[in-house]
């Protein structure tokens, strides 16, 4: 068994051998607010890497005749990964890839290794480029995927391959046949769905060869029901059949204007509002609910700073008051406790989460409770402290029905938000003065809660009931 | 093909795509019985049977799908014209 964690600059190495820049697999700030919550391998990473392994054992060169991928999970980056080959009979072997146990890639090979090197295509030079470089994804409508097609140029960097798999890679699967599949993440990930893509599926066959120098592809069918794509590929040595879903767009919250057309004005004209996590999701909706009703607004972010920004000038466009700062509420956050208490809050609303579906069913991770716990207890106290020599008394401090609920795969952030109940409870208790509001949210539509499969989500502008019900409590400082 | 065929022949789907020995299933049996039973393998579960069993379910259905008992009415219903 083999074990690797794949970095940020793998991701960066290989979108530049494969050209598949897809921001889910490249830019962290933008996949913080995808399904996944942070970047993710790309598949066909995964299965080369797998397959550089296969190669170090079979050390000749080698013709795939079979090829079957099912990519079940997200591999995440900084994470042991571990990869086991079986050889199961002569010419098949089965590969498998897992993150804490669990099987997240799957890949099943039928090969053959007689007379290869003079198979058309095995040792063929390619283009060690394209001749166009395309950095964005296309972005495919479900209306529209149905009747794409077309096809893209095939080329293979032979040294990038070396660098990033050894020369084994190469050397036994041959220029063609790995040129040729690099490119079916290309073609997933920036043409077909493009932009929204999910990757799941690959089944190759060998087919007779043909003189082609592109890789031909055709939607042969789209599920609505599901938004999957199957997609058929011909490639100068494959057949292949792909499946990827089209994913739910980012979400993207009611716009001020909205939010004052929509909703009953709150009172807080004389309010000043700390909105930690107020560049998107429920922050975001608070952020604006707040602004609307008269407050002064400062929001912090840590990583999205056009989002804070977009949201600052959408309020303040519109009138409103707002202003954003960073604040990586885990990072050096002194310089931005002394901004917190130069605004002088009124009000401190604490959203700052990192992603929450990140568990697993059957294993309880320490080390990621111990990551909830920085953000809601040990960030929110050091707020708390630095902020009660100022004056600011009155704290929200979201809870959530998954206490009750207690969903399968969210073992840690289950545990870490009822800790927070317990914490805030004893602040409460030493602290009488204070006034924190610790509401169990339902399941909101934000970025966190997008799903594959259609799910019940409340929209996010139901914040204000509990907005409402935590200034109903508020106190004033005396 | 009554409850326990067709019980049996959903097992060997479950196991091909969760990867597991072919699990004991009961009509209360839900997916959260099973570790890598998600959203994404729920779906490759479904289209397996959809292909094998030759038929495909509505949205309706789909929604109704809490326990494998669920699968197995539906396939059911849609043999005798449902």
């Amino acid at each position: 068994m083999a074990v690797k964690r794949f970095s940020l600059d793998d991701q960066s190495a290989f979108a530049d051998l494969s050209h598949d820049y897809n921001p889910i697999h490249v830019d962290p700030v933008i996949a913080r607010r995808l399904i996944y919550g942070q970047p993710v391998v790309h598949g066909v990473n995964a299965l080369l890497w797998a397959l550089s392994l296969l190669a170090k054992q079979l050390a000749r060169p080698t013709l795939i005749s079979d090829l079957s991928c099912s990519f079940i999970k997200p591999i995440v980056l900084e994470i042991d990964t571990a990869a086991d080959i079986t050889l199961t009979a002569p010419g098949k072997a089965e590969l498998r890839i897992r993150q804490y146990g669990n099987l997240i890639a799957r890949f099943k090979l039928e090969y053959l290794d007689a007379g290869v090197l003079s198979q058309a295509g095995f040792s063929t030079p390619w283009p060690s480029g394209a001749s166009i470089l395309q950095r964005n994804p296309e972005d495919v409508s479900g209306e529209s995927m149905a009747t794409r097609a077309g096809s893209l140029e095939l080329f293979l960097n032979c040294a990038e391959v070396d660098c990033i798999y050894g020369p084994d890679l190469l050397t036994v699967f041959g220029q063609g046949q790995i040129a040729e599949i690099i490119a079916l993440t290309r073609l997933v990930g920036m043409h077909v769905p493009g932009l929204n893509s999910l990757f799941t599926e690959i089944k190759l066959k060998r087919s007779s060869w043909v003189e082609l120098r592109v890789l031909q592809y055709r939607v042969t069918d789209f599920d609505s029901r599901f938004q999957q794509a199957t997609i058929a590929c011909r490639s100068p040595s494959f057949e292949s059949t792909l499946k990827a879903f089209l994913r739910p767009r980012l979400i993207r919250q009611a716009g001020y204007a909205d939010i004052q057309a929509k909703t009953a004005r709150l009172d807080v004209g004389s309010h000043r509002a700390l909105v930690i996590g107020g560049s998107r999701g429920i922050g975001e909706v608070t952020a604006k609910v707040l602004a609307a009703g008269g407050a002064d607004v400062l929001i912090t972010y840590s990583k999205g700073r056009e989002d804070a920004e977009a949201v600052v000038e959408d309020v303040r466009s519109h009138g409103g008051k707002a202003r954003a700062i960073q604040c990586d509420v885990l990072g050096s956050i002194d310089a931005a406790l002394s901004d917190f208490a130069a605004f002088k809050p009124t009000h401190v609303y604490f959203f700052a989460t990192p992603y929450i579906f990140n568990g697993q069913k059957d294993t309880f991770s320490y080390t990621k409770l111990q990551s909830f716990l920085g953000f809601y207890i040990q960030a929110f106290d050091k707020i708390v402290q630095a902020l009660l020599a100022v004056g600011t008394i009155n704290f929200f401090h979201p809870s959530t029905v998954a206490i009750e609920e207690m969903p399968a795969a969210m073992g840690e952030y289950t545990v870490a938000k009822a800790a927070v109940e317990a914490y805030c409870q004893w602040l409460s208790r030493n602290r009488p003065q204070l006034n924190i509001y610790v509401p169990r949210l339902p399941r909101i539509a934000t970025d966190q809660t997008v799903s594959i499969l259609s799910v019940d989500n409340n929209d996010s502008i139901i914040i204000t009931e509990y907005i409402s019900t935590f200034l109903a409590e508020s106190k004033t400082n005396v | 093909m009554n409850h326990s065929a067709l019980l049996d022949q959903i097992s060997i789907v479950i196991a091909d795509v969760l990867d597991i020995d072919k699990p004991v299933l009961g009509m209360e049996t839900t997916a959260g019985s099973f570790e890598g039973w998600d959203s994404l393998a729920h779906i490759s579960i479904v289209a397996q049977i959809e292909s094998d069993f030759g038929l495909k379910f509505t949205l309706a259905e789909l929604a109704e799908f809490s326990a494998v008992g669920n699968i197995v009415q539906a396939i059911e219903r849609k043999r005798n014209g449902g």
